[in-house]
């Protein structure tokens, strides 16, 4: 059986599997031992790959699909309040935090760290490698001022800003809904906004940085697909298998499917691009031809 | 032999799956009439307006009404009746419910349905309510009958948690269900421990979860007060049920297409390639129950 280790042993033990990263050790200065009243009531558990399972059961496959490093918790209590649990999660690299980050963005909001979700029961923030969920169970209603304050100390605690992956500056910014911006490196990511299929069409992996966005023209609602590969080579790979594999061998940049709505797809460099779900031929032509634009 | 991967333009071509996938995946109506007049897979709906109040507390009395509602409406029988079919004085009863602390089954649904199991003549000792642990439960390793109740909700990588999902807990490493977006859970069915077991499915609506956010995909914003139970013998058509109640509400709240992420395909899977019931909503006879408002299904 994998045991739930205590904080600091976790990463006594981390250290040493690792061979001793000072990263580790951060992770554990930005817990706070007390904020508004509430105070750790326990002596806090740590995660890697082989146990957030016991963390989070089936949730852990998202964090590890953007190779998640560990995790830490610490939970909080102030008499019979409720609990408030403070989640730390090291995903090794920016982009992988700010992507698990896009699957609770419904809003554009940077009051804290470099973006953020405030819900009246949880606050949830990524910045720098990290992705930070502050989240209340039984708690009163006026909790959220407790939340914001520890999420606060933890984004200065972590005291520095990681960057955005570079295929998220190629995004054309007219009609683009910020907001729906999804980072992602596993295929199970693909179908996010529109149901493509299980296959790993474009040959997605790990070294691969791909975005999914939403755009919005006129009373069109369309969504593009942008992947960057390490090398042209790849990105020429990954549009001839989406062409054979999903297009069924279909050769045209554009193209109508069987729901009435136009596809458009090319590579340019290191880079592939799909638009999708376009209620016409143009606005596919047209988005397609400004996201080419930047490439 | 690897099986060919669904896709949307695979769904959408092909007859066999069009119904199915147009209900699990993109939210398309069923059909208005059957035209094959078959034989159709009883599920029911039931709601009270009444059984959660202000608070959030659940009224014990109408729950128990409630489930004896879905029962009649199931088997045609009353309550009384009804339950002496579904357990017998011999059998030993495992209700595998579900602890996730969030959105756990309700403790007065499981003592609801203990009651009539009960009434029905099984003895206390031989009945055990649980979820984790049930491998070192002598009730559920011996049991004859098994009756399984859990809320239905969102999740990051199943897309949903169903009455199909909650027999992950007779696996001993959960985890190794987990490839391809728990694609296979209905092979869970078909375990020595629960193949051929089942004798009722419980998917609880009360407050669904229908979007996820976060390390633990909750949070009280994306549930809402549906107040109901979906409740059947065939726990595909259960949850194939449940998944388009869930797609219905994220249609409502978003104002847009929102697929589920990943999609329920266990859901579809479970009938398409398990063959462990029925997904399609034209082969599913739903009874609808009780409050009517916002129904949505």
């Amino acid at each position: 059986m994998l045991l739930q280790l205590t904080l600091p042993v976790a990463i006594a033990i981390i250290f040493f599997q690792t061979g001793m990263t000072m990263q580790q050790k951060d992770i554990h200065d930005l817990f706070p031992k007390t904020i508004g009243g509430w105070q750790q009531t326990d002596p806090g558990k740590c995660f890697t790959t082989d146990n957030l399972y016991e963390h989070i059961n089936g949730g852990a496959e998202l964090f590890i699909s953007y190779q998640f490093i560990s995790a830490c918790t610490q939970t909080y209590t102030r008499g019979d309040r409720g609990e408030i649990s403070l989640d730390i999660f090291d995903l090794g690299k920016p982009k992988n935090a700010f992507g698990v980050f896009g699957h609770s963005r419904e809003a554009l909001d940077w009051r804290i760290g470099q973006g953020c979700q405030i819900y009246e029961d949880a606050v949830i923030f990524w910045q720098d490698k990290y992705y930070v969920a502050i989240t209340c169970f039984k708690c009163p209603d006026d909790i959220q001022g407790v939340l914001l304050e520890m999420a606060r100390y933890v984004s200065k605690a972590i005291d520095k800003k990681g960057a955005l992956p570079e295929v998220i500056s190629k995004l054309p910014e007219k009609n683009l809904r910020e907001e729906s911006i999804l980072y992602f490196n596993h295929h199970a990511w693909q179908n996010a906004f529109y149901y493509f299929g299980d296959d790993n069409y474009f040959n997605i992996d790990k070294e691969t940085d791909a975005v999914l966005a939403r755009y919005d023209m006129n009373d069109d609602q369309m969504y593009m697909m942008l992947i960057q590969y390490p090398d042209v080579g790849k990105a020429q790979g990954g549009l001839m298998s989406f062409r054979e594999k999903y297009l069924e061998g279909e050769k045209e940049q554009f193209v109508k499917l069987e729901d009435n709505y136009w596809l458009g797809s090319a590579q340019k460099g290191n880079f592939v691009t799909v638009v999708f779900h376009a209620r016409s031929k143009a606005h596919a032509q047209t988005l397609l031809r400004s996201v080419m634009k930047k490439l | 032999m690897t099986p060919k991967p669904i896709s949307r333009r695979k769904l959408l071509k092909d007859a066999t799956f069009a119904s199915i996938g147009g209900a699990l995946y993109f939210n398309l109506p069923a059909k208005a009439l059957d035209k094959h007049k078959k034989p159709k897979t009883r599920v029911v709906l039931v709601r009270h307006k009444d059984v959660i109040d202000d608070a959030g507390n659940i009224n014990p009395v109408i729950m128990l009404q409630m489930i004896d509602n879905a029962v009649e409406a199931l088997t045609g029988m009353k309550v009384e009746d009804a339950w002496k079919t579904l357990v017998s004085p011999d059998d030993i009863v495992g209700i595998k419910s579900n602890v996730w602390k969030y959105l756990p089954t309700p403790p007065e649904l499981e003592q609801a349905v203990k009651k009539r199991v009960l009434e029905a003549g099984v003895k206390e000792e031989n009945i055990s309510i649980r979820d984790r642990g049930i491998l070192n439960d002598d009730i559920f390793m011996n049991a004859t009958a098994l009756i399984n109740m859990r809320p239905i909700r969102t999740h990051y990588w199943s897309g949903v948690g169903t009455c199909i999902k909650n027999y992950i807990m007779f696996l001993k490493k959960p985890s190794t269900i987990h490839p391809d977006t728990c694609a296979d859970l209905a092979t869970l069915w078909k375990l020595p421990l629960t193949a051929g077991k089942t004798r009722l499915n419980v998917l609880v609506a009360l407050t669904p979860l229908f979007h996820g956010s976060g390390p633990h995909h909750f949070s009280r914003q994306f549930t809402w007060q549906y107040k109901g139970l979906i409740v059947g013998f065939d726990p595909v058509a259960v949850d194939s049920t449940g998944v388009r109640l869930l797609m219905k509400k994220r249609e409502e709240y978003f104002g847009e297409e929102r697929p589920l992420n990943p999609p329920a395909k266990h859901v579809f899977l479970a009938d398409t390639r398990h063959h462990l019931g029925t997904a399609d909503p034209d082969k599913i006879e739903l009874i609808k129950l009780g409050w009517e408002e916002g129904r949505l299904i």
